[in-house]
C-alpha cells in the first residue's frame, strides 16, 4: 500500500479505476454531460469516459459553464467517482461542491510518474487527513 | 478564514437553502484559492445567459436554485442570450431553443435580476472608483478595472450567481491594491505608427502578455472610448488579464507613479501583431455580411454610425448588435437605419447567437474579440476597421 498526501477540497470517500491525463481538461465541450465521453478532439482522452473513475488531471481549463457540465455529468449517473488535480481552480472545485463529487489537489508526489490507467485508487478526503491510496509497492 | 456573524448564520442555514449553497461555495473557493475573508460587493454581472452556451446542464442547475428560492442581494445584470426576443423567428430559432432560453431568462428574472442581456453593464449600473464589484464577462472586467477603477476579479459565470445570492466575493486578487500595480511594461512605441486596429493591438497583447498587470504606453493608437472598448474586449479573449493599466487612461495610472524601470518590458513588434492577426483574420472574397458590436454598441458609437450613414445609400448587409435599453433610448435614428437596410439586433451578439442562421458564413468584424470566437465556431472572418466596414456597406447616392 502506498499513500500520498493530498489536501481535500470537497470530502468524502471514493475508490475506483484511475483514468489520467497530463493535458488539462475542458468540461464545457470537452465532455459530453449526458454520457461522461471525452469528446474534445486530439484530447489524449478522446473517446474515453469519466464515469465511475477517479480522473486525473492537473486544472480545468476552458468555460466556466464547465461546473454545470459536472452536475449533469452527476445527474445522469456518469460523473467520476472522484477528482484528484495538482491544482484545483474554481471551475472543478464548484462543479464537484454542486455534484457531491470528492475532491482533492496538491499531491505531494508526482501522481502522473506513480499513478497508471485503470490502476485501483483509494480516495479519502477528509478534512484534517486527506490522502490517496494506492495498492503498488 | 475569517467569517462574519452573518456569514456564519449564512453557512448554518439561517437564510434559506440557497443562502447556505451559495455560502458554502464562496467561501470553499476563498479557501482554496487563499482569500484571508469575505467582502461586500455593490453589484453583480453574470455571463453564460444564452441557451447555446450553458445547455441543459446550466438550465437545470438555474431551476434548481429557483426552487430554492434564491434571489440576488446586491443589484445584478445579465449577459446577452441566444437570440432577439422580438426577432427570434427572423433569427429562426426552433421551438425548442426559444423555450429553453426564455426558462433560462425566466430564472434570471426570479432571482431578482435585471434582464440587461448586454455584456456592457457599466452603461446600466456604473460603478463608482473603488467599489467592489464581482463580474464576470471578461469584456466588462478589464473596462471595469481598468477604466472606472472599479475592482473585480475575473469570475466565472457560477461563481458571480452565488456571489450575488450572499452579496459577498472573496477578499483576493484585484480587490487588493497590492495586486493592482502593473507587473509588465508593454511597450507600443513600434506599432502605433503603423495604423493597425486597437481591437487587433489589444487581442496581440493578450497573445504576448497572458496574465498579470499590464501597464501600456504610449496609448496614442486608443483615440476614443469605442477604441479602448473593442481593446479591452480582444485583451479578454486572448489572455487570462483581468485588468489593464493604460498610460493616461486608467484612474490608478494617473494617480501613481510606477517605476517603470524596474518593470520586465516587452516591446510589441510589427510580426508579432502580424502574427497574431493571422489567427483570426483572413482575406475573403465573399462578405455575406458586416458586423458590428461586440462588445454591444453604446449610444455614443451608435450616434456616430448614424452620423456615417445617413446620407449615404446601404449597398451591403450591415448588422449590429446592442442591447434592448439603448435601442429604446435611440428608437428614432435605428428606425431610420432599419429603414435603410441595416439590420440591428438586440438581447444577443454575433458570438452567442447562431448567425448561420442569418444566413452567414463569411463575415467581417471590427472586434477583434468576435473574430477569435467566430473563427473557432468554424466561420471565415476578415478582421477590419469600423470605418472600412461603413465604408463598404456604403456608397454615395447616385
Amino acid at each position: 500500500m502506498k499513500f500520498i498526501k493530498v489536501r481535500a477540497i470537497v470530502e468524502g470517500y471514493a475508490e475506483g479505476p484511475a483514468l489520467i491525463s497530463k493535458e488539462p481538461i475542458s468540461f464545457y465541450g470537452g465532455i459530453d454531460p449526458r454520457t461522461g465521453v471525452i469528446r474534445e478532439k486530439g484530447h489524449p482522452l478522446e473517446g474515453k469516459t469519466v464515469k465511475n473513475t477517479i480522473l486525473i488531471f492537473p486544472y480545468g481549463k476552458g468555460s466556466t459553464v464547465g461546473s454545470y457540465v459536472l452536475l449533469s455529468l452527476a445527474k445522469h449517473g456518469v460523473a467520476p467517482k472522484a477528482i484528484v488535480n495538482l491544482e484545483s481552480e474554481p471551475i472543478i472545485v464548484i462543479g464537484c461542491l454542486l455534484a457531491k463529487i470528492p475532491l482533492v489537489d496538491k499531491p505531494q508526489e508526482d501522481v502522473f510518474k506513480i499513478l497508471n490507467d485503470n490502476e485501483n485508487v483509494k480516495v479519502i478526503a477528509n478534512k484534517e487527513n486527506a490522502y490517496i491510496c494506492i495498492e503498488k509497492r | 478564514m475569517f467569517l462574519s456573524r452573518e456569514e456564519e448564520l449564512m453557512l448554518d442555514g439561517e437564510f434559506g437553502e440557497a443562502v447556505e449553497l451559495a455560502a458554502r461555495v464562496v467561501v470553499k473557493v476563498a479557501e482554496v484559492l487563499g482569500a484571508s475573508r469575505l467582502m461586500p460587493i455593490k453589484s453583480a454581472h453574470i455571463s453564460g445567459i444564452s441557451y447555446k452556451n450553458i445547455g441543459d446542464a446550466g438550465l437545470e442547475f438555474l431551476k434548481e436554485l429557483t426552487e430554492k428560492n434564491a434571489h440576488f442581494r446586491v443589484p445584478t445584470t445579465i449577459n446577452p442570450a441566444g437570440f432577439d426576443f422580438n426577432k427570434w423567428q427572423k433569427m429562426k430559432i426552433d421551438d425548442k431553443f426559444f423555450i429553453k432560453q426564455c426558462e433560462i431568462v425566466n430564472s434570471f428574472s426570479k432571482m431578482g435580476a435585471r434582464i440587461t442581456l448586454s455584456c456592457i453593464p457599466y452603461t446600466f449600473n456604473k460603478p463608482a472608483f473603488g467599489d467592489h464589484i464581482a463580474w464576470s464577462e471578461s469584456n466588462a472586467v478589464l473596462y471595469a478595472n481598468s477604466i472606472i477603477g472599479a475592482r473585480t476579479n475575473r469570475e466565472g459565470g457560477p461563481l458571480a450567481i452565488f456571489e450575488a445570492i450572499i452579496g459577498r466575493a472573496p477578499y483576493m486578487g484585484l480587490h487588493l491594491t497590492v495586486n493592482r500595480q502593473p507587473n509588465i511594461y508593454v511597450d507600443f512605441t513600434e506599432v502605433v505608427k503603423v495604423g493597425f486596429s486597437p481591437s487587433l493591438l489589444g487581442y496581440t497583447l493578450g497573445v504576448l502578455v497572458k496574465n498579470g498587470v499590464p501597464f501600456v504606453k504610449p496609448t496614442s493608437f486608443l483615440t476614443n472610448i469605442e477604441d479602448i472598448k473593442l481593446f479591452l474586449a480582444a485583451v479578454g479573449a486572448s489572455s487570462s488579464i483581468a485588468m489593464v493599466l493604460l498610460d493616461k487612461y486608467s484612474p490608478e495610472a494617473k494617480l501613481n507613479r510606477y517605476k517603470l524601470e524596474t518593470l520586465e518590458k516587452i516591446t510589441v513588434s510589427i510580426s508579432d501583431v502580424e502574427m497574431s492577426k493571422e489567427k483570426i483574420s483572413k482575406a475573403l472574397d465573399n462578405i455575406d455580411a458586416f458586423l458590428i458590436g461586440c462588445p454591444h454598441l453604446s449610444c455614443d458609437e451608435i450616434r456616430k454610425i448614424y452620423l456615417f450613414l445617413e446620407n449615404r445609400r446601404i449597398i451591403r448587409r450591415l448588422i449590429l448588435f446592442t442591447s434592448r435599453d439603448i435601442i429604446e433610448k435611440n428608437k428614432s435614428m435605428l428606425e431610420r437605419l432599419e429603414k435603410s437596410g441595416v439590420e440591428i439586433y438586440a438581447d444577443t451578439c454575433m458570438v452567442v447567437s447562431e448567425i448561420a442562421n442569418l444566413g452567414l458564413k463569411n463575415v467581417a468584424v471590427d472586434s477583434a474579440k468576435a473574430a477569435y470566437y467566430l473563427t473557432s465556431q468554424g466561420y471565415n472572418v476578415s478582421l477590419l476597421n469600423r470605418k472600412d466596414i461603413l465604408e463598404s456597406v456604403s456608397g454615395d447616392y447616385p
